[in-house]
Formats: C-alpha cells, structure tokens, sequence
C-alpha cells in the first residue's frame, strides 16, 4: 500500500515553474520574496498574482517588478490586523499597461513599523504614502514629505486601526480641540 | 534668483470645485513649485464602511464621486459579489451597463460646463446642465432620486427599470448627437478655448504612469488604456466601442478625447437598450438578496429572509478582492476584505482623483498662474472622492 502511494508520487508530474516574470524578481532580491500566490506554481490562491515581500526589502521587490515592466503605480493601501504581531498590513498594486498585467505586493510591519518608501521609484506614491502615515501610524523612509495627509496635524492617533473608535476623538479624549 | 512670492488658491475658490487647496509659490507670474494641499473634504468613508453591513456600505460609495454614483456602487457590489461567488443575471448586468453609462456621459457634461464656465465661456455651462438634467430624470425614475442613488446593489439592482425608461433613454439617444454638435461648434474651434487649453497642463505618459495617472488623461496622453476593454466586467465584453486617444496631453486633448468618450458612451447605450434581455435582474439567491414582495405574504421561508437580510444582512466568506473599473475620471478601484462577518472588515477605495490631483505638483510646474485654473480643470476631480 505505501509503495503503491510512492509510486504514485513518483508519478505526479513536479509542480510547474512559476512564471518567468516572477522568477526574474525572486532572482533579482533573492532574500524579498516569501511567498508568491495566486499564480502557477505558486503556494496559494489569491485573486490577483501576489508577492508576499519580506518588509527589509520592500523598496528593492519594487524596483525589481518595476524592471520586469510593472511600471504603472496602481495603489499602496493599509489594512490592520491588531491580533497579528505584525499588525499593519502594506498591500500594493502595480499595473503592466502594456501588457493588461496586474501585481500585488504585500507586507506587514507591527505598530511603530516603518518600511523604505517607493516615491524615489513611483512619484505616485508619494500621498498614498502619507495617508497610510496618516491613517494607520506607518514611517515612510525616503518619502520626502511625510506629514499627515487628510487629518490635521495635532490630530492624536490613526483612525484606520481597527481599535480606534468611530466616535472619533470625543472617546478618546474630551478635552481634544476636535471633540465634537 | 529673484525673490518669489507664495500664494494660496483655495481651499475656498470657484475654479477648485470643491476644496482644494494649491500653495503656489511664484516668480512673477511663473509657478515655481506648486504643492497641493488637501483633506478639506475627509470624512472617513472607509472607516464608516467598517461600521456598516455590506449592504449599506454602497451607501458610502456614493458619497466619494458624486457625480457618477453609480459606478462607484458598480465597482464595490463586483467587489463583494466576487468575495460571495454570486452572479448577476443578463438583464442585472445590461441594466448596469446602461445605468452606468449614462452616469458617465452625466458625469463627463459637468465637467464640460463647468470648465468651460471656468474659461469664461458662459452658454456652454447651460447647455451641459440641460442635457445632463435629461439624466438626472432618468436617475430619479429608476431610484426616486437624482444623486446618491446606491441603485446597484450587491447582488443585483434595487428595482427592475421602470416603464417608462426606455422611452426616456430612446429620446435622450435622439436629442444628444444635437447637443454634442452644439458644444462642439462652442468650443472645438473657438480661438479663445484653444488658445487657453492648447500645450496648457501637459502630463505626458511617462508622468502618468509615475503619477499613476488614469482615465481620459492617461488616454489624452497616447496610452489607449480602458478597464472595460483591459478587465471586462458587468459584461462590457459584449459591447461594441473604440476607446478614443490623443498623443498631446494638454489640457486641449483632454477636452477632445471626453467628447469622444461622451459619443461612444451613447454607443454603449444604444447597444444596452436594444439588446436589454428579458429575466430576473437580481441575483436568485435569498440569503444575499430581498424576496420579491408579493412572497412575503405567501411564504414562511421568504418572510425569514426577509427578515434576516433587513435586520443583520447577509455574511461574507473571509478573503481579499481588488476590483477596479473605468469610471469618468479613471481608474476607481476597491480592495476589499472580509473576515467572514455581516461587515467590511476593510474598504480600501483607490480613487482616480487621488492621483489625478497628485500629478499638479508636476503639471504646474512652470506654469503661468493665470494658466492653472485651466490645468486644474482639466483634470476634472473631485474633492468628494480624493478626500474620502
């Protein structure tokens, strides 16, 4: 019976390459990529082809995709995850217009988390940079004017964490200028 | 270097639409460095989406782009039904087409309008608004109001078409390629138009692609690039349209290529109203969408959907989706993610305006002052939707 099942592992036929662009950017930053989904070969499903980027290399994981021709800057977002230790979660997306291609990027860094900025490589990205600065308590490093974005500057915490209440500053703080 | 001036445009000033604020700093009349300033409009839309049931959270995508609700509820109901695996039915999906398309063409004679209104050019501005508000009756017939429709709904529509819709749509078909021929002998060769909207606010594709600038500036720019035709949803695959471009990119080929745009809109139109098919126009599945309401006095098991639907709504599969479609302005996109509760657990909304709005630290640049109002205009955003 269990040579049987070996045999039929032996049988299978071994588990097909990724695609050529995505092991042009594993190759480029071999130690940025952990996981890649959403695509052949890959270790999950995702909806769109995904790299998952280890967070000391998410500049360079950029610039290789932008090398391979994902030279469109779609979006960079935020999305907080409070019981992970690595609670903010970075998910951005690249377009190839020349070929109809999507890619995200993903990573995560915890609370106080900072990540290199893309604006030396997308000027786009320069305010989605800031809102997630803004909004979640992400550091950018290399934006090159990381202020807030949408609230005002003596605003106290980032009301896109998922422990930040709806009420705003009157909850947490009465005395707050922005206590309405 | 001779001593230079800053001045502040905005937040409160007629040609920003909305408030946007430009810190221009000057050298006589030459813009030096412009640095956008914004957040005057923010009022958590994605923190309230989190607050919301799934359902009611088309609500707040509404109140982003105002002026083509639609398709900011066409982009999140594709979203979530991709999270649920539901499909709408044909004549769900050609009602959308039709609906949305027609915000478009709405969407598209505002900015007409008003940038022409911007520019000095007063009559055009009451002609758009004419024909827009032929729209906006077909807004209210479908939905009972003429803004915030949030008429598509996870799942399907709100309502089937009204009666006497068709008929509506079928006399604006007749009536708009009049209008069209009337704002086009206004301004497309109207020496003052073209003198202050030509080579005026140039963002060639490079910078678009850097700026992650999309919709008719991008197309303005060279790059024939349109979701409908790149990533086909809601059944776009089915329709006949060209996507109009220019190589330009100035403010002038803006203009050009959504007069275009409006035209193939009306194609669209054509094509949704002849071909609408006959059948259900929402999903038949119960635990996402309402029972008829006739079923409710018959039937037990559709009073407790009912019930269920009205009181706690429907939950979603935990996972991640982004979704983008074309909207007047660009690429409007929602990643949105479920934790397999009756809530967005996010709603991320990448609007087109955000980035659009971005690229004026590099299109005025250089500029003369009196050149900005033109620029701005010509990139049609909206505060409602860059501020969220």
């Amino acid at each position: 019976m269990a040579d049987q099942e070996t045999a039929a592992a032996a049988n299978e036929s071994p588990p097909p390459p990724l695609p050529d662009w995505v092991q042009q950017v594993v190759a480029a930053v071999a130690d940025g990529v952990t996981a890649v989904l959403g695509v052949e070969g890959g270790s999950g499903a995702s909806d769109v082809p995904t790299l998952v980027v280890a967070p000391q290399r998410w500049f360079e994981v950029a610039a290789a995709a932008k090398a391979q021709g994902f030279d469109f800057f779609c979006d960079v977002a935020g999305c907080d995850y409070p019981e992970r230790p690595q609670r903010l979660a970075i998910v951005a997306h690249l377009r190839d217009l020349d070929r109809g291609r999507l890619v995200r990027l993903e990573t995560a860094v915890a609370a106080d988390g900072e990540l290199a900025s893309w604006e030396p490589l997308f000027p786009g990205a320069g305010w989605p940079e800031r809102e997630i600065y803004d909004l979640f308590g992400v550091g950018w490093r290399g934006n090159a004017d990381l202020r807030r974005l949408m609230l005002p500057d003596d605003w106290d915490g980032h009301p896109l964490r998922r422990d930040y209440p709806l009420e705003g500053p009157r909850a947490l703080n009465p005395d707050s200028p922005y206590a309405l | 270097m001779a001593e230079t001036t800053v001045l502040n445009m905005g937040p409160q000033h007629p040609a920003t639409h909305g408030v946007l604020r430009l810190v221009l700093e000057l050298d006589g009349e030459t813009v030096v460095h412009c640095v956008p300033e914004i957040g005057y409009l923010h009022t958590g839309i994605e923190k309230n989406a989190e607050h919301h049931t799934w359902q009611q959270a088309v609500t707040d995508t509404d109140r982003m782009d105002y002026l083509s609700p639609l398709i900011n509820n066409l982009g999140y109901c594709l979203a979530v039904e991709r999270l649920l695996s539901v499909e709408v039915p044909p004549r769900g999906q050609y009602i959308r087409v039709l609906m949305s398309e027609l915000s478009r063409i709405a969407s598209h004679l505002v900015w007409l309008g008003t940038y022409a209104l911007d520019l000095g050019a007063m009559s055009v501005y009451f002609y758009a608004f004419q024909a827009r508000e032929a729209i906006l009756d077909m807004y209210e017939a479908v939905a009972g109001v003429r803004m915030n429709l949030s008429y598509i709904r996870v799942g399907g529509l709100l309502y089937d078409l009204p009666p006497q819709l068709p008929g509506m749509v079928e006399r604006f078909l007749q009536e708009f390629p009049r209008w069209m021929h009337d704002f086009r002998s206004l301004l497309d060769d109207n020496p003052i138009f073209v003198g202050r909207t030509r080579d005026i606010g140039l963002l060639p594709a490079q910078q678009c692609r850097a700026f992650g600038v999309t919709g008719p500036a991008l197309r303005a720019a060279g790059v024939a690039h349109d979701l409908r035709r790149v990533t086909p949803y809601s059944g776009y695959e089915h329709f006949e349209f060209d996507i109009p471009t220019r190589t330009e990119g100035d403010s002038y080929a803006r203009y050009l290529v959504r007069m275009d745009e409006m035209e193939q809109s009306a194609r669209i139109v054509r094509q949704a109203l002849d071909g609408m098919p006959s059948g259900p126009w929402k999903s038949a599945d119960r635990k996402i969408t309402l029972p008829p309401r006739e079923e409710l006095k018959t039937s037990m098991e559709s009073l407790i959907h009912h019930f269920k639907l009205a009181s706690q709504g429907f939950r979603v599969p935990a996972g991640a989706v982004y979704q983008a479609v074309e909207s007047p302005r660009g690429e409007l996109g929602f990643y949105v993610v479920a934790d397999g509760g009756p809530r967005p657990y996010r709603m991320r909304v990448r609007a087109p305006s955000f980035y659009n709005t971005q690229a004026l630290k590099y299109v005025l640049d250089g500029a003369l002052v009196a050149d900005a109002v033109a620029a701005v205009g010509s990139l049609d955003m909206i505060m409602g939707e860059v501020d969220r």
